[in-house]
């Protein structure tokens, strides 16, 4: 166990350093002078080296990115080069946004997906199960942020029930910013929701095809019983496996979402800091968001070792 | 035929939906019912009727036409994206079976799991710092969004292959691992391989449509649909309609690919396995 441990820490670490490598390549070797691309086509040579001696750009790049990878351990993230504030604290504003909104998400679509992959599993082939997995097929066409754009002319623009867009702020109240969040995470959840009601009936009818099955129902054990108390334990495994590859789609639909209803959070951030060549604040972002859900398969790794003994030795494909 | 359609639906469905919208698409590179870009301010935001089947837009221009020519956008970025890393993919998967338990196999799936990580988006937005906004970043963020899933299954399918007796003999009578890859693994994993890129396609249209709807995707003046979306935000409250027809031609043609994805999946594995993609 200590070995396996080991191993995948190793593996989540050099994922990590790999993420920083390319994005540090990415964003500050191949553009040429960060500088200028910061500067845009109106700068002068004296402005750019100005703010090359400011922003460090001076010293060799492999010194550069070792100071990058320190100041990211620290928290030490550098100033935003747009809006004059260290990139820390920004993120930390944005992410009162963006983390509870994926949070949200991630319940809703978990909440609504797995009754309704049980249920459907349990009426295999009769007609509940057609509308439940037709509906999951159509659902799963929709882009996320046109369920927004209908959210908001359905709940906004027609009913006036939810705010259409903006979010203002955890200080008036939990009430108000809730309310704000509520349709984009709806919107964020519904595809997500389909997925695993989808995954949830596969692995459902799987179990349910057990031996074991018919023996609990042969010592007398009910249906219901049955599906709930034991088919439903084993067919879960799968199902948590995906929450991690679901996060990956969470955070990069939130970069959407939150520009349908001009939320913001860090998805809207790093679209500003792109408009304004801020590389400081996009690199720093690219980096948080990709370790983010590297950490998160990571931890989903674990997670499946400790829920399914029997996969704790055995190699991953 | 009737029996054919009880028995797969979703084939019927998608060849049919799938084949109406690439008709749709090439008609509208010779003709559509007016000049997509031209603009008539005097007619802008009409509702749909007369002339203008589906209305006008902002600019006056007809939305039928937009959709029509947006289709063309759209399924050729979503082709050329899932073309080249299906081609990249299935190299890179075969590649590693054929050298399964080697260093090249560990390390060639180690950078696949990598690749992972990143979201098509994040890669749309690297890109555009590096290469400026378009066409292309859209086409290569969704390619490398491709190269890892292609990756995986050709690698998992082809060493099914590589188990097989026949290519033990080929493997004897001293054929090379580049040939039994390109005569024997590749014929056998087509199947797999097809079934997956539809849906791909039909992923990459989702995705192309978000990135245009972010501005990152096709430019204007070419229409798209995700960014006719972008702009019919504004007129929410005037023209409602502008944006619910390019939201119903996105989940048209993903429901499409998607149908004919699941209906080709029926047809190669009988077991009908409803994996959750």
């Amino acid at each position: 166990m200590a070995g396996f441990l080991a191993r995948r820490f190793l593996g989540f670490v050099a994922t990590l350093l790999a993420t920083a490598i390319i994005v540090f390549v990415a964003l500050e070797i191949l553009p040429g002078d960060p500088a200028a691309v910061m500067l845009g086509v109106t700068a002068t040579p004296e402005t750019i080296a100005a703010l090359r001696t400011d922003l460090g750009l001076d010293q060799p790049a492999v010194l550069r990115f070792f100071l990058w990878l320190k100041g990211l351990a620290t928290a030490d993230l550098g100033e935003s080069y747009a809006y004059r504030v260290p990139v820390a604290g920004l993120i930390g504003e944005r992410l009162a946004v963006t983390l509870p909104l994926t949070l949200m998400a991630m319940g809703l679509s978990t909440a609504i997906g797995i009754p309704i992959g049980t249920y459907a599993a349990s009426k295999a082939g009769k007609l509940a199960d057609r509308l439940a997995m037709g509906l999951a097929e159509l659902v799963l066409s929709i882009p996320n942020f046109w369920f927004g754009i209908l959210f908001v002319l359905l709940f906004a623009v027609t009913l006036n029930w939810l705010p259409a867009g903006g979010f203002p702020g955890w200080e008036v109240g939990f009430g108000p910013a809730f309310a704000a969040l509520l349709l984009p995470a709806v919107a964020l959840a519904l595809p997500q929701a389909a997925i695993i009601a989808r995954l949830t009936r596969s692995s459902v009818l799987e179990a349910l095809a057990e031996d074991w099955v018919l023996t609990a129902r042969s010592k007398g054990l009910s249906r219901r019983a049955t599906l709930y108390r034991h088919v439903l334990r084993n067919a879960l495994v799968p199902v948590v496996t995906i929450l991690g590859l679901q996060f990956s789609y969470l955070i990069a639909g939130t970069i959407l979402i939150e520009n349908v209803f001009s939320l913001p959070g860090l998805g809207r951030l790093i679209f500003q800091a792109i408009g304004q060549h801020d590389i400081i604040v996009v690199k720093d972002l690219v980096v948080l968001f990709a370790g983010l859900v590297v950490a998160v398969n990571f931890a989903v790794d674990l997670l499946y070792g400790i829920i399914d003994p029997r996969l704790k030795r055995e190699r991953r494909r | 035929m009737t029996s054919a359609a009880r028995r797969n639906p979703a084939l019927i469905l998608g060849l049919v939906l799938s084949a109406v919208i690439i008709a749709i698409a090439l008609i509208s590179l010779v003709w559509t019912p007016h000049d997509p870009m031209k603009m008539a301010i005097v007619e802008r935001l009409r509702p749909p009727g007369g002339s203008h089947p589906l209305g006008t837009d902002q600019f006056g221009r007809d939305v039928a036409s937009l959709l029509m020519r947006g289709a063309a956008n759209s399924l050729v970025i979503g082709f050329i994206a899932v073309g080249a890393g299906l081609v990249a993919g299935v190299g890179i998967g075969t590649l590693a079976a054929a050298r399964a338990g080697t260093i090249v196999d560990d390390i060639v799936m180690r950078t696949v799991d990598f690749a992972f990580a990143f979201p098509a988006v994040l890669t749309a937005i690297m890109l555009i710092e590096l290469i400026g906004p378009g066409t292309g970043d859209a086409i290569l963020a969704i390619a490398v969004f491709n190269v890892p899933v292609f990756a995986r299954l050709s690698r998992a399918s082809a060493l099914s292959v590589w188990a097989t007796d026949y290519a033990a003999a080929a493997r004897v009578s001293g054929k090379s691992r580049l040939e039994i890859t390109l005569q024997h693994v590749i014929p056998n994993i087509a199947g797999v391989i097809v079934v997956q890129a539809s849906v791909q396609f039909g992923l990459a249209i989702l995705a192309e449509a978000g990135l245009s709807y972010l501005g990152v995707g096709t430019q204007p003046p070419n229409p798209s649909w995700g960014r006719m979306l972008n702009d019919a935000q504004t007129f929410l409250k005037v023209q409602p309609l502008l944006a619910v027809f390019p939201g119903l031609a996105i989940a048209l043609t993903v429901l499409a690919f998607n149908s004919l994805g699941d209906g080709l999946n029926r047809l190669v594995d009988p077991k009908q396995r409803d994996a959750g993609r």
